[in-house]
């Protein structure tokens, strides 16, 4: 056993031996008032921060950056690749539920103590800290919010926004009933993302100090509510493609949803003139609490960057408040800075309002390595549970035997 | 197939498509219009989808999104097809996909017939194993190889180049077995006679050999190129450098956002995307034809 | 297989049947010359990543390894006696057996038929015919399942629309658990059919007319002809096609992945999609390599029962 371990070792390492990692030298702090940076930033992001790359340069004159856009639906492969080739950008947007996972790798730079993390909205700090330590920091946040319209509000009796999960669920009937909207309300049938802050407004947690709690009296009452708009026929059960939720709310079938900020765009590029003063945010329903979902993006620093001190300096650019301020106005990303909400279009619009208040009952998932894994558990289970294959008590007992049995990776 | 004739003269037989029709003639013609019908049927069934995919890229964003769906559109518009070269750099991309593409068909069509002939002609030792090796390449699963190969490419320095995408897959299997294939039926007496001349085995493959494989490579041409116009797993992995993606790459990469897709974007890029390919087809498909008759039938 | 016979003359036959020495080493040099390229790009772009991922197949490599590869810990088989446990991997490998199962006869079956019919048309229909069933082979399947979902949309989509004109109600093809997989099936075999259908026309049309011709002498219609005449011509062809289509449909992974990710309720999942989602979403690169492996073996084994069953016999 022992002598074919070694034979393994030895023909993995000679094959190895010619990728092996350690080549690579490691990182290093660099010029901070001169290098060249490589940035990879995704979607929308991608696309326009050479803006504020151009700015940055000019205050900057000694630092170019190079900014990369990459798609979403292939941005985590392509950071894994990267990191396993030692082929990492200097600085790298990061999905806030991926941060746990690259800071295993041991690839990602720790912020300089210069950053404080008072200056961000807690829960967004708490989506780069893996084991007690900060490994980026929140570049823009975005959280979700109700949207319903008013008028099939009005027409079916409503005169204030639900505030519990009895009045969401009493608004939606009414809405079909009543208001005449072919549903009541649009919800996911696999989207951890929405079922999962029902959990933490029931007072839940799914995970606590290395060790997963589905099988708990709130997961089956969340699953048990969330299952009960399928089951009445309140909400459709497959999303057509090219699914725009904005399409099916301007048109009155899909009368509320929630979602983030990026829906008021699309609401008032598609509706146009003719939905004003017809729709309007709320903050989420609850029941002990009424938090929501948070998510967003982190800016993370490679270790194995040779600029790593210009590279934080290009960060601190982009949190500066301001420059957040500014970030909101060229793609409409919500600042993860506290103070960028303190002036303008942040301070005095009334639907950014909502958010900013949302914002501050937030939650994020855990910030652990197999959190991919375990999400895509809970999406399958939900399904099932929505569809009707499985009852809430069985996929809470099924969520929790898969969850341990993957484990934490911390 | 039993027929006695010099080589050049079975060489130079016409084309399958002058193939006279087959017997029983009028009466089997006339009681076949209903295959017409049953065959036509079959194309709509085939062709319509990219007909209307033609059709949905002349339309604009609000028109896509409209329940019910518009069959020609309302408000046709240039408008994606113009994004294509406001937000993508399209001639870029259309370049590094043409380099890529004849690259790798050119390297196939070196590589694999150089193989094809010594496996054909050449008894040397090892012949049998090394067939057998390239036949079971065919049955690798391609998710095998992504993340070695990545690691190799970063070690030998040569991530986000199109290098690295041409080198692993310029030699395939499939173009060794049609090369092999076809070349089977070459006659010994052909190339004996030259090295009874004195021809060196070079001059043989090259001169006499590679000639006479036209339909064999124009099949490879095809089929190479093909693959390789479309490819898009391994070069999102390997290209980086948005200045190297090849265009499904970047039409993915562009269209593709978080909380949404330019369909219009999309089909647009696919249109143009797969119009080289029919062009190539349409141009080379009754060599096609005869490469892939002179060869699958040999078994 | 007869490759084309001449006139030999007994000189020449002897000459060839005994080769001198230097003649085979030339040959025997000339061969590997010949091979070289070709070998070389395999060895190190095939067989070092292959066998690198068998051997990562024994370990536990994951994220942690990212950086320090050589920090392997080796487990042994638990990646594959894992895998026989797995709920997920085993509803993939059902589900990608029934595409095998049903999508590989009917592919081919219904690109022979296609074929036989095309080729009694004259030349330029043929040339139609050919273009189009080749093209959906040739189009992006990024396009293509994008294209398919509007299709097949139950509110939106062409196909329900018109069931509607004649009084029926279609159903949801993609969101309906029990209609989901057949209709990616039928994407899939709507993708590749072509393909076959342009390599057996080709066959079709090396066949010797005149055998046709003899059979209908002898009485045989048109049925008999196919069963005696075709089908064994067509045998090697045959053998041909059915093995690609079956390791391309055992691999089978971009139809439902664009159309729909493997749901619901993951019954269109397939072996290669929840290799990818293990192997690059999770990376869990030791159980990936583990389940690569396992498809592997199922390609050379279906490959080599095909072979079995349907070999030409000479």
């Amino acid at each position: 056993m022992v002598k074919k371990h070694v034979v393994l070792v030895a023909l993995l390492a000679l094959l190895m031996s010619a990728l092996a990692a350690c080549g690579g030298g490691g990182g290093g702090g660099g010029n901070a008032n001169s290098a060249n940076l490589t940035v990879w930033a995704m979607g929308a992001e991608g696309d326009n921060l050479k803006t504020l790359a151009t700015s940055f340069t000019q205050q900057n004159p000694g630092i170019h950056i190079n900014v990369q856009s990459i798609p979403w639906s292939d941005a985590h492969a392509k950071l894994l690749t990267a990191v396993a080739g030692k082929q990492t950008p200097d600085v790298a947007e990061m999905g806030t539920t991926w941060m746990a996972e690259f800071a295993k790798t041991g690839a990602l730079d720790t912020p300089p103590s210069s950053i404080s993390s008072s200056q961000f909205f807690s829960s967004a700090w708490s989506t780069v800290v893996s084991n007690g330590t900060a490994y980026g920091v929140p570049w823009y946040v975005d959280t979700r919010v109700l949207y319903y319209r008013t008028d099939i509000a009005q027409k079916a009796g409503i005169t204030s926004p639900p505030k519990t999960w009895d009045e969401l669920l009493a608004d939606a009937r009414a809405m079909q009933q009543k208001g005449g909207a072919k549903y009541g309300i649009s919800l996911q049938s696999n989207d951890w993302e929405e079922f999962l802050p029902l959990v933490w407004q029931d007072g839940g947690r799914v995970y606590n100090n290395g060790s997963f709690n589905f099988n708990s009296p709130q997961v089956v009452d969340a699953l048990s509510f969330y299952q009960t708009f399928f089951k009445e026929g309140l909400t459709p059960t497959t999303e057509p493609p090219g699914f725009d939720v904005s399409q099916g709310f301007i048109q009155g079938t899909l009368p509320m949803f929630i979602s983030g900020p990026w829906e008021m765009g699309l609401i008032k590029q598609n509706g146009g003139a003719a939905m004003d003063g017809k729709w309007a945010v709320a903050p989420v329903p609850g029941k002990m609490t009424n938090t929501s979902f948070i998510g967003g993006s982190d800016l993370v620093v490679f270790k194995n960057s040779p600029n790593r001190d210009a590279a934080w300096k290009f960060v601190q650019y982009l949190i500066d408040p301001s420059v957040q301020a500014r970030w909101y106005s060229i793609v409409g990303d919500l600042p993860a800075v506290q103070a960028a909400w303190n002036s303008g279009t942040l301070a005095s619009d009334k639907n950014l309002q909502v958010f900013h208040t949302q914002l501050s009952n937030t939650q994020a998932p855990p910030t652990i390595t197999n959190w991919e894994q375990i999400a895509n558990v809970i999406d399958n289970d939900l399904q099932q549970t929505c569809l009707g294959k499985s009852s809430p008590q069985q996929a809470a007992q099924d969520m929790q035997q898969k969850a341990s049995s993957i484990g934490s990776g911390q | 197939m039993s027929q006695t004739a010099s080589p050049e003269q079975i060489i130079a037989r016409p084309l399958p498509d002058t193939v006279p029709e087959q017997g029983g003639h009028r009466r089997r013609r006339a009681g076949s219009w209903w295959i017409y019908v049953l065959l036509t049927l079959g194309l709509i069934i085939m062709v319509g989808p990219f007909i209307w995919m033609v059709l949905d890229s002349f339309k604009g964003q609000a028109e896509l999104a409209q329940l019910p769906p518009t069959w020609f559109p309302v408000a046709p518009t240039l408008d994606n097809y113009s994004k294509l070269f406001t937000q993508l750099n399209f001639p870029q991309y259309f370049m590094n996909s043409v380099i890529l593409a004849v690259s790798i068909t050119i390297l196939n069509l070196l590589f694999c017939s150089m193989l094809g002939y010594a496996l054909a002609k050449l008894k040397f030792k090892g012949r049998n194993a090394l067939f057998l090796l390239v036949l079971a390449t065919l049955m690798v699963p391609s998710t095998v190889t992504l993340v070695p190969l990545f690691v190799l490419m970063s070690k030998l320095q040569l991530v986000n180049t199109l290098t690295a995408v041409i080198l692993p897959e310029s030699a395939g299997a499939l173009g060794v077995f049609l090369m092999r294939q076809f070349m089977r039926d070459i006659p010994d007496e052909l190339l004996d006679a030259a090295r009874v001349d004195g021809a060196s085995e070079f001059y043989i493959y090259w001169r006499l050999v590679l000639p006479l494989s036209g339909p064999a490579l124009a099949t490879l041409t095809i089929l190479t190129f093909l693959a390789s116009w479309n490819d898009f797993i391994w070069p999102l992995i390997v290209l980086t450098n948005d200045q190297s993606y090849n265009l499904p790459v970047a039409l993915a990469t562009f269209a593709i956002g978080q909380h949404g897709t330019d369909y219009g974007l999309l089909l647009a890029g696919a249109v143009v995307v797969v119009t080289p390919i029919v062009i190539v087809f349409l141009l080379l498909q009754r060599y096609f034809t005869q490469g892939i008759a002179m060869t699958g039938l040999k078994g | 297989m007869s490759s084309i016979t001449n006139t030999i003359t007994p000189a020449t036959e002897a000459a060839r049947k005994a080769p001198p020495p230097s003649d085979v080493r030339r040959h025997n040099l000339a061969g590997w010359l010949f091979a070289t390229p070709w070998v070389v790009i395999f060895v190190v772009f095939m067989a070092f990543p292959i066998i690198a991922s068998l051997i990562l197949s024994f370990t536990d490599f994951g994220i942690a390894n990212l950086q320090d590869p050589f920090n392997l810990h080796f487990i042994g088989l638990q990646n594959y006696g894992r895998l026989a446990h797995d709920q997920l991997f085993l509803t993939a490998a059902l589900n990608t057996i029934i595409v095998v199962v049903i999508g590989v006869p009917l592919n081919v079956g219904l690109a022979l038929l296609i074929a036989i019919g095309v080729n009694r048309g004259v030349r330029y229909v043929r040339a139609i015919f050919r273009v189009g069933y080749y093209l959906p082979v040739v189009t992006s399947i990024v396009a293509i399942a994008v294209v398919w979902r509007f299709l097949l949309d139950p509110d939106a989509g062409l196909v329900d629309n018109l069931l509607r004109l004649v009084g029926l109600h279609g159903p949801n093809w993609l969101g309906d658990p029990s209609l989901a997989l057949p209709s990616v099936i039928f994407v899939v075999i709507w993708r590749n059919v072509g393909y076959a259908m342009v390599i057996l026309l080709a066959g079709l049309q090396g066949v010797d007319p005149t055998l046709y011709e003899a059979a209908h002498i002898d009485g045989a219609g048109a049925f008999a002809r196919f069963r005696y005449v075709t089908i064994p011509m067509m045998r090697p062809v045959l053998l041909f096609v059915t093995v690609i289509t079956s390791i391309g449909f055992l691999q089978v992974f971009q139809e439902p992945y664009v159309m729909t990710q493997g749901g619901p309720l993951n019954r269109t999942l397939t072996i290669s999609q929840y290799l990818i989602q293990q192997g690059f979403d999770f990376f869990n690169q030791g159980y990936a390599s583990a389940m690569a492996y396992v498809l592997f073996l199922a390609i050379v084994i279906l490959t080599l029962v095909q072979f079995r069953l349907l070999r030409p016999q000479t």
